[in-house]
């Protein structure tokens, strides 16, 4: 079987020139690692990749025969168009490859995990850095350790925090496509009818929330700010006031911190003392439509927002009065924010380690993560791109990139659904006034550490 | 004289095989001479596909409730009954000092098990929905029965909820109970409320909008229904000079007997199963309220991968709603009445 597969493996792996003997080190491993040899092979010829057997990523491509497929969901129609080009162009600039583009148009998540456990996962695909760690933990990803080696594609540039959030036990399975911030949204126009300057404090928050609520007069005022009932920016305010959701190591919850209690306590008084709306009160269901409308003046919002308030044709002087400044910290708490990223990783099952590779490399290189950037629904996950004359012209989004460096990416582990999903109510909870900040997040991180962890 | 004993327990097993199917035939109506090859060719379609899209997958998941399972790798570990174990702890009755102890808390906290307080939604929702459900539509079709001017608007009227998809209905009714929403516009100021926001009420709201929609499903059958009962019946009752009360109570309701039957089972399944009006209303929430117990399925399973968890309660309740469909099919056995 060896001798065969070193004839033939280059043929039915479709991957190969040049890697014939690496293919059958892969094979070989394959058969000693049994029922998850299929996996694995794949990953192993890449570790002999790059550890300088026959051809290096670097330097001049080796020549590389692959049919791929890509797969994402669809933001939307100007999103797929523009990966459809992207991929044609690196079609026609890769001769070997030739790669597919299969948008997965719902339920994204439920349907590439089924895919991956089926074994006929999409090649290269999207993952989200909330359930990222669960696919890396189940070894179904392909590390991407000697991508992010080369010189000439400079992870340096790259976010750290946003890098880390792919990497599971050392090793990167994932480079950020593009990634949002949260930032803190206000109408200026109201904030100037109120006399309040940007906060930079919680207690400016406060302060300012205050006289918008006394001198707004905007007739659809109804709130001075919008929030979820399950107090999203509360994850942010956290890490400001020196918290974390997990431990160091990861191995136990300790968000009911002092910090933590103190960071909800601010946002639950916000709602105690009307200045904050859940969307429920609203006529709006989320926060762009209130700021868009003028029900609210502030709220903290990611530059998702910004698309909706460029296109909000019922009041289309409301985009040049809504303004972005960093999140208001404690006084003498830290910047942060919240990121919410995405990576391009490889299956670990691809029928081209390489192929996939200078796929990814391709598309989060400086030159396809501009293109990108340059729609503006999410943000370019390399800093370098905060010169990019496209930010020139929307300062906004510069203002929610340069949060990309203290950022802390929406990510816990492999059990991060689990643990967002025994937070949340309680969060609920403590918002709507059924239990004291302190009970509530004491009880989810109770229930996370017996149940979860 | 040793392989004795084994030769008359072989018999014996074969003896009691063959009376095991023989009674599966007497069950199934078969008699013993029936030629029932044509009658199987006819329905193997049906079976094949059954077997493969739902009953495969059913006894799947029912080997992946005994399991920790990864989709992920598809694999598993075995873990005996652990699953059911972690579902079903608490218990709502526990044994202390020596006597058995009702404990209504198990139910009433989400914190404390959010399998008996998501099966406490799910029970509350079916008691508060089921009845509305079924004598509204009786009575929508009764009244639409008769010479009624506009009775088809009216019918299609009643029967537009059905034909709108839950998620659209919900949207939709989230907008009318919120705080801002159509509903408080109507109500005078005192009574005006966050219905859907309010952990209180939110679960109200979701069966509001399942009575909405299941008056128009339900008037359907009983439309039908009502055309099946024979004219005779209710002109011999005319002649013994029964009241209009008595010919509803002694002609219409027993002669609808099946159509009860079927609404109420119907209808008692689909409120246990309740799932995408609570998933988009509310998502479950506010803190829990309206976490049904297909809502917890859906998050344990599909959102958090934990697979074998999300099984296990699947088939917890599905004994559920065997016992009571079960239950109800033998009361309606024994309560039948022919004419």
């Amino acid at each position: 079987m060896t001798d065969d597969s070193r004839n033939n493996g280059s043929t039915r792996r479709r991957v190969i020139a040049g890697l014939g003997a690496v293919g059958a080190a892969g094979v070989l491993a394959g058969c000693t690692s049994g029922g998850g040899g299929g996996q694995n092979d794949n990953s192993e010829t890449s570790g002999d990749d790059s550890g300088g057997g026959q051809s290096t990523t670097e330097g001049t491509p080796t020549p590389v025969s692959a049919d791929l497929t890509l797969s994402g969901w669809a933001a939307n129609n100007e999103e797929s168009a523009l990966l459809d080009e992207l991929v044609s162009n690196f079609n026609d600039e890769n001769d070997g490859i030739t790669v597919e583009y299969n948008a997965i148009q719902s339920k994204y998540k439920q349907k590439l995990r089924t895919q991956l456990g089926a074994g006929n996962a999409p090649d290269v695909f999207y993952v989200d850095s909330g359930y990222f760690s669960s696919f890396a933990d189940a070894d179904v990803l392909l590390p991407l350790d000697d991508l992010a080696a080369a010189d000439s594609f400079n992870t340096d540039d790259f976010f750290q925090p946003l890098l880390d959030a792919f990497r599971h036990d050392g090793t990167l399975y994932g480079i950020p496509k593009d990634f949002s911030t949260l930032g803190l949204f206000h109408n200026t126009a109201m904030f100037e009818e109120a006399d309040v300057g940007v906060p930079e404090t919680w207690s400016e928050l406060s302060d300012a929330l205050s006289a918008l609520d006394a001198n707004v007069s905007n007739e659809n005022f109804k709130a001075p700010m919008i929030e979820y009932a399950n107090g999203r920016a509360w994850w942010a305010f956290l890490y400001q006031n020196g918290g974390q959701v997990l431990s160091d190591d990861g191995s136990e919850a300790v968000f009911a911190s002092d910090s933590g209690v103190e960071a909800l306590e601010f946002l639950v008084g916000l709602k105690e003392d009307g200045l904050l709306a859940v969307p429920s009160d609203l006529g709006s269901g989320w926060h762009g439509a209130a700021l868009a409308s003028g029900e609210v003046a502030t709220a903290v919002l990611g530059p998702w927002g910004l698309p909706f308030l460029e296109g909000y044709e019922n009041n289309p002087d409301i985009n040049e009065n809504v303004d972005i400044a960093h999140l208001p910290t404690p006084s003498d708490g830290e910047r942060a924010t919240i990121a919410y990223t995405v990576s391009y990783s490889a299956s670990a099952n691809t029928s081209s380690a390489a192929g996939s590779k200078e796929l990814i490399r391709s598309l989060t290189s400086d030159e396809g993560m501009a293109q990108w950037a340059r729609k503006g629904l999410a943000l370019s996950a390399r800093k370098s791109h905060s010169e990019l004359d496209y930010y020139d012209e929307h300062p906004r989004r510069r203002t929610l990139l340069e949060a990309g460096e203290w950022s802390h990416p929406f990510s816990f582990g492999p059990n991060s659904e689990a643990i967002a999903n025994r937070i949340r109510p309680q969060l609920e909870a403590a918002m709507l006034g059924e239990k004291s900040p302190s009970d509530a997040l004491s009880t989810a991180q109770e229930k996370i550490n017996s149940e979860v962890l | 004289m040793a392989t004795e004993p084994l030769q008359s327990t072989a018999e014996r097993t074969t003896e009691r095989l063959r009376s095991v199917l023989h009674n599966l035939k007497g069950y199934a109506g078969i008699t013993e001479d029936q030629n029932n090859l044509m009658g199987f060719a006819f329905i193997a379609p049906n079976i094949l596909v059954f077997s493969l899209f739902l009953l495969g997958p059913v006894l799947f998941a029912f080997y992946v409730s005994f399991q920790e399972w990864s989709i992920l790798a598809g694999a598993g570990e075995w873990t005996g009954i652990g699953n059911y174990v972690d579902v079903l702890e608490p218990l709502p009755i526990s044994y202390v000092d020596g006597s058995l102890q009702w404990r209504p808390e198990v139910f009433m906290d989400p914190s404390t098990s959010l399998w008996w307080y998501s099966l406490k939604n799910t029970f509350v929702y079916a008691i508060g929905t089921v009845p509305l459900q079924i004598f509204g539509g009786l009575a929508v079709a009764l009244m639409l029965d008769k010479r009624v001017r506009l009775k088809k608007a009216y019918r299609a009227a009643y029967f537009m909820p059905v034909m709108l998809s839950g998620a659209a209905s919900a949207v939709m009714w989230r907008w009318f109970l919120a705080g801002d929403g159509v509903i408080n516009g109507i109500l005078p100021t005192f009574l005006e409320h966050n219905w859907a926001g309010d952990p209180g009420t939110a679960l109200g709201g979701v069966m509001l909008m399942a009575i909405w929609g299941g008056i128009g499903s339900n008037m359907i059958f009983f439309l039908a229904g009502l055309q099946n009962i024979p004219e005779e019946l209710y002109e011999a009752a005319r002649i013994d000079g029964a009241s209009r009360w008595h010919r509803f109570r002694h002609v219409t309701w027993p002669s609808l007997g099946n159509t009860n039957f079927f609404v109420f089972v119907m209808a008692i399944i689909s409120a246990f199963q309740v799932f995408g009006i609570a998933l988009v209303f509310s998502q479950g929430g506010p803190v829990y309220a309206t976490t049904t117990t297909v809502l917890l399925i859906y998050q344990r399973a599909f959102e958090e991968g934990a697979f074998g968890e999300g099984a296990a309660m699947a088939f917890l309740l599905f004994l559920l709603i065997f016992a009571f469909s079960y239950y109800q099919y033998r009361y309606r056995e024994e309560t039948e009445v022919d004419y």
